[in-house]
């Protein structure tokens, strides 16, 4: 899978772009403030239709324009595909091969980028929703209907929660939320089994793509942290059951709450270092690898299911780690051999001896530098 | 104003219609002025006659011209069955299904604690009244596979606990002429929960 030309207007301060990207390593240099995150923006936003920068697609448009359009031609497993999207005032527009399309389940999926940013790193610190987004799109990767499930759940959850509210307004029957309680923990169930049996698959890659970076002799795990059941790996059934206890235990603190205080929802996924809690024990260094792991883990169960490595992209990262981590990432990033994006304000940052082409960007421009091959192996 | 008064009346009127916008409001105006003047008079009659003409049926709240609808009043149906939708077109589509011969009941909605609505909206104190009179013998869950329409049906059940009904729910899952792959995985993940089984050892 692969970009082999991006077009884009009007879209922040890339006024009309016109790029042909190299197939495999595209480093992007510039000063802060020149571009370089609005183009992996961009790439972003025509693969997955959303911003990794703001929650709406509009503030992506330039200022004083009406509308952006963002158009990629790609291809994957060898089969062409062009795909655009035009957004701003008025609704958004999807293409597929030049023909407008309405849904967007035709869209997604042709083009599958993955990013990693500084904040990434911050993971083993972050407030346990970044930690379960994680864990969903590792399971998503795997099994698709986790998605819809999810949207369910999060349904009933609102659903019970307005219920709560109401409950401080007036009386509410008992019996109404008993019958949000077992939807709750019917759809809750299916969603940690899905993420425990999934996980289960996934913590030793994480493990083996631990000790290949990090200091020899330290090991890491990744391990499922559920709240309302003590155990995860268990029958969907029993899981049902026991969520369905802790709901009705913990109902009246749930009502002086307003919300709904167990479930998947609340769910964690602890991270340890050397058989202690990351975020408490490991050094900032240790973090970094683990995050590494955690990233190459993910983008390895992508390629799992896409059957060929997903685009890369690295907003500014190899300034956050230290040169051995970066020799550790960069030598993953050759040897996977997808088509990679990364963002430096310093090329010397970034040593790969894969083929490569460098790209400065200055004001919303971009100059394209020489293609350099690789010192192992060729380009055809 | 382009246009005369009268018309701008009538098409903002139009345009509050479920899927009619402002410019269809107005063709559709224009469209009515271009007929015959009877045209527009038998219209505006069969409108004025609609709410006097129109009531619920006193025993499954299906619309009715008198005191009871046309199915709770035909004898040939099986007052054995009580079939429970949400809305009327939910009960015209299963009567166009031509395999149900029961009797309805229908809800007029479904519980949605977002939108704000309770047991208390629904026509559900008449549904237990009714299953207590008349004592079918199954009760027919046919809300929709939604959220909304699950917690309906789970709230039912709850509310018939108890009673000495067959409490029974629609099936869901693949469409007949479907083919498996086209079918969301949603779909097929609850066609292949609810599966049955065909022989036994």
């Amino acid at each position: 899978m692969y970009i082999g030309r991006l077009h884009a207007e009007h879209f922040r301060n890339l006024d009309t772009l016109e790029w042909w990207p190299h197939r495999h390593f595209n480093l992007v240099t510039g000063q802060n403030g020149q571009g370089k995150t609005n183009l992996l923006e961009a790439i972003s936003v025509v693969a997955g239709l959303r911003s990794f920068r703001s929650a709406r697609l509009q503030d992506c448009v330039q200022f004083g324009q009406e509308r952006a359009t963002v158009a990629v031609q790609a291809e994957r497993q060898g089969v062409r595909c062009d795909l655009a999207v035009q957004f701003g005032a008025s609704a958004r527009k999807l293409f597929v091969d030049g023909k407008p399309t309405a849904g967007v389940s035709t869209y997604l999926g042709k083009l599958v980028a993955v990013l990693f940013t500084a904040a990434d790193l911050q993971l083993p610190h972050e407030e346990p929703e970044a930690r379960r987004k994680y864990l969903d799109r590792v399971v998503f990767n795997h099994e698709p209907a986790h998605l819809g499930d999810l949207r369910q759940y999060e349904r009933v959850l609102a659903s019970r929660n307005s219920l709560l509210r109401q409950a401080r307004l007036g009386p509410v029957d008992p019996q109404l939320i008993d019958v949000y309680d077992g939807l709750l923990a019917q759809h809750g169930a299916r969603i940690i089994a899905r993420r425990a049996a999934v996980l289960a698959r996934f913590a030793p890659v994480l493990s083996e793509v631990f000790a290949r970076i990090a200091a020899p002799g330290l090991s890491a795990e990744i391990a499922y942290a559920p709240r309302g059941v003590k155990k995860a790996d268990r029958d969907v059934a029993d899981l049902q059951d026991e969520l369905l206890g802790a709901l009705r235990e913990r109902r009246d603190r749930d009502l002086a709450m307003g919300h709904t205080t167990r479930g998947p929802h609340r769910d964690d996924v602890g991270l340890w270092i050397g058989g202690r809690p990351a975020q408490l024990h490991a050094s900032q260094g240790q973090c970094r690898a683990l995050v590494l792991a955690l990233k190459i883990a993910e983008i390895r169960s992508l390629e799992a299911s896409l059957g060929e490595p997903p685009i890369l992209l690295m907003d500014d990262v190899s300034s956050e780690l230290d040169a051995e981590r970066n020799r550790a990432l960069m030598t993953y990033l050759e040897e996977l051999g997808g088509q990679v994006f990364l963002t430096t304000t310093d090329a010397r940052f970034i040593r790969v001896a894969a083929p490569r082409q460098v790209f400065a960007v200055h004001a919303g421009a971009l100059t394209p530098g020489a293609v350099l091959e690789g010192a192992a192996q060729g380009e055809s | 104003m382009q246009l005369p008064q009268a018309i701008e009346r009538l098409s903002s009127l139009l345009a509050r219609l479920p899927g009619v916008g402002e410019r269809s409001a107005q063709r559709l105006a224009l469209h009515i002025l271009k007929q015959e003047p009877a045209y527009a008079e038998a219209l505006s009659g069969a409108l004025a006659g609609l709410h006097s003409g129109v009531r619920f049926c006193e025993r499954c709240h299906h619309r009715a011209t008198a005191n009871l609808c046309g199915i709770c009043s035909n004898p040939h149906r099986d007052a054995s069955l009580l079939c429970v939708v949400e809305d009327v077109p939910d009960l015209l589509a299963l009567e166009r299904s031509g395999e149900y011969q029961g009797l309805y009941h229908v809800l007029h909605g479904v519980l949605s604690p977002l939108r704000g609505v309770g047991p208390r909206d629904l026509t559900l104190e008449a549904l237990v009244r009714r299953i207590d009179a008349e004592a079918p013998a199954e009760v027919i869950l046919a809300t929709s596979i939604s959220v909304e329409g699950e917690a309906t049906a789970s709230y039912i059940q709850s509310l018939l606990r108890n009673r000495p009904v067959l409490l029974t729910r629609i099936a869901s899952g693949v469409p007949q002429g479907t083919d498996l792959e086209y079918l969301d995985q949603g779909t097929l993940g609850r066609a292949l929960r609810a599966r049955h089984s065909l022989l036994r050892p």
